[in-house]
């Protein structure tokens, strides 16, 4: 099962933006604020079929109404400068192999449609603090895109993310949707790495922005609207798109609120070791946080306790 | 139809047969029971499986009461009643194929007229209460069919279960379908609810015009109504319990779990 356009759009200089649901859903959420903000107009979808189980049905009165499949939908806009085509999936395919059928769907309507380059957008687990402005991490699969997102602002290419940044918080380079290291090697899980790589073999430009994610936060029920307000900066900057993101930041403040109550509750659990309490004095107070070293079994203690906290309460 | 999918050991001429599915795991036992007590009871004859290795990890075996398992979907057939019964696993993957591929041999090989799926529904009933009957249906038609023998239509919205999933497939290939789910005691579920699976196997048994002798499923219903008798003679708890069941109250999650692990105790002490 293909591919459905429901109709090709006609586009000029076209570049497609594709976020899926992951990690705070960083990349879901900033491609559909981005595609509500520019009004694009729907135009196709993967059929969902062959890649996910139902996530709902609904019965009413003895008949099936409907069953409901996380959707993989095309959208496209006419811009000033160019047009843009969003790909935004609500959830990626388990299997490997149904990942990589995938993104050769999205990239056959690419070329389909002439896009010249492709982003992706995704989280980045880091050491970063959750009151601080998370970075965007840049990965493209070509050299010679490597000067140009140099001059994209507050982003940083892998061998630059392991430097503790001036604002003192850490940067993570052993774990998480991301790795970076001093050389620039990691990897990037998922579909949005995939992207990439599948792109590079049919030698289309990609590149993949990671909006930083603390941490302890990567399991948690809510969006992470705070990273992915940095990748639309970046993006709106780089294609000259002026994005009003108020509602955005109302979110990212009213997640931020929720994470102050989950670490108060946290500090009040009388059977929190005492390593841990103090690893959340030092997250408490981020500008005196040093790059200093957190063990594995301290990192592991505490996002058992903060999983923890998330299943037990039903929070937005 | 992909031919590579199935494993023909003998071709019958099928014409508007009704298809029958179950699944090896259910609530009370109530839709394998049911199949395959219908199997038995029309005498049907296995003549053709799906192929597993496209939809059940065949990378080794599971043990079982100190045997080896195999992941099985078989067709049977019975000439007497033109039916078509499915007995299967539930598929690990590509489930849509998998289900897609049931509806391909009932329309393509057997020229279906209708799909029955039967299933177990966990409720909230005491052992005592009768077995209602509730059904979902791919349309008004099916519905209307059934509505005598059915105590209501459900509703619901949440998860589907893979009888949801295979029934909306029918209804979008324009099968006639429905499935057909059975009270069974919450305390029961894991195990066999004797009295869901007379009330599914009766059902069918309407719907393919025939009349099963079901004595020995009376004989362990009574089995199973002696054990209650003598597990509420000897706990006041336990028997305090199902009496607010019977009285239309529900139970806490206490109580529940209690009640649970008494029957449970209760069935394995009797073996």
């Amino acid at each position: 099962m293909g591919v459905r356009l429901n109709k090709e759009p006609e586009l000029k200089n076209p570049v497609m933006l594709c976020g899926w649901a992951g990690i705070g859903n960083v990349g879901l959420v900033a491609i559909n604020t981005m595609r509500r903000l520019v009004r694009a107009e729907e135009f196709g979808e993967i059929p969902p079929y062959e890649f996910f189980e139902p996530s709902r049905v609904i019965i009413r009165n003895g008949l099936i109404e409907e069953l409901r499949f996380p959707a993989t939908k095309f959208y496209s806009y006419h811009g000033a400068d160019r047009d843009l085509v969003f790909l935004a999936g609500e959830q990626q395919p388990v299997e490997a192999e149904k990942a990589y059928e995938m993104a050769g769907m999205v990239l056959d309507v690419a070329e389909q449609l002439g896009c010249r380059r492709v982003y992706t957008t995704a989280a980045s687990v880091t050491m970063i603090h959750h009151t601080a402005k998370p970075r965007v991490w840049a990965v493209p699969n070509s050299r010679h895109l490597i000067p140009e997102i140099r001059h994209y602002s507050n982003t940083v290419l892998m061998s630059e993310a392991t430097q503790p940044p001036a604002t003192g918080e850490k940067t993570d380079a052993r774990g998480g949707a991301a790795a970076g290291a001093p050389s620039g090697e990691g990897t990037i899980t998922g579909l949005n790495g995939l992207l990439l790589g599948v792109a590079k073999y049919r030698q289309i430009e990609a590149i993949c922005l990671m909006g930083e994610v603390p941490y302890y936060l990567q399991g948690a029920p809510w969006p992470y609207a705070k990273a992915s307000i940095s990748v639309l900066e970046v993006l709106g900057r780089v294609l000259n798109v002026p994005l009003d993101l108020s509602e955005l930041k109302d979110m990212a403040e009213k997640v931020e609120a929720n994470i102050e109550q989950i670490l108060d509750a946290l500090a009040a659990d009388e059977d929190l070791p005492e390593q841990v309490r103090i690893e959340m004095e030092r997250l408490k107070n981020p500008r005196h946080t040093q790059a200093g070293p957190i063990t594995e079994a301290e990192k592991k203690e505490i996002l058992d306790h903060i999983d923890e906290l998330f299943k037990s309460e039903d929070r937005p | 139809m992909n031919p590579d999918m199935f494993r023909f050991s003998s071709q019958p001429q099928l014409e508007k047969s009704s298809f029958m599915i179950g699944w090896a795991e259910d609530a009370g036992g109530v839709s394998p029971e049911t199949v395959d007590r219908i199997v038995k009871a029309v005498d049907g004859d296995s003549f053709c499986r799906i192929e597993p290795a496209a939809f059940f990890p065949v990378d080794g075996v599971t043990v079982q009461d100190d045997v080896a398992q195999f992941p099985e979907s078989r067709f049977f057939y019975s000439e007497a009643t033109n039916t078509v019964m499915f007995r299967s696993d539930e598929p690990q993957t590509h489930r849509y194929d998998f289900l897609n591929g049931i509806i391909d041999l009932a329309q393509h090989y057997g020229k279906a007229d209708a799909m029955y799926t039967v299933n177990g529904l966990a409720s909230m009933i005491p052992h005592t209460a009768s077995r209602r009957v509730v059904g979902v249906y791919s349309g008004p038609v099916m519905q209307g069919k059934l509505r005598p023998f059915v105590s209501a239509g459900m509703t619901w919205q949440g998860t589907p279960h893979i009888s949801t999933y295979l029934l909306w497939l029918a209804k979008s290939r324009g099968l006639a379908s429905a499935s057909l789910w059975v009270e069974v005691p919450f305390y029961l579920s894991s195990f066999k609810d004797f009295w869901a699976i007379k009330a599914a196997v009766s059902l069918l048994g309407i719907l393919l015009g025939r009349h099963w002798d079901l004595h020995d499923l009376d004989e362990l219903i009574a089995g199973e109504d002696e054990m209650f008798t003598q597990l509420r003679k000897d706990d006041p708890d336990i028997d305090a319990k199902i009496r607010s069941l019977e009285a239309g109250e529900l139970l806490s999650r206490q109580d529940q779990l209690e009640l649970v692990e008494a029957v449970q105790s209760a069935l394995q002490e009797r073996g």
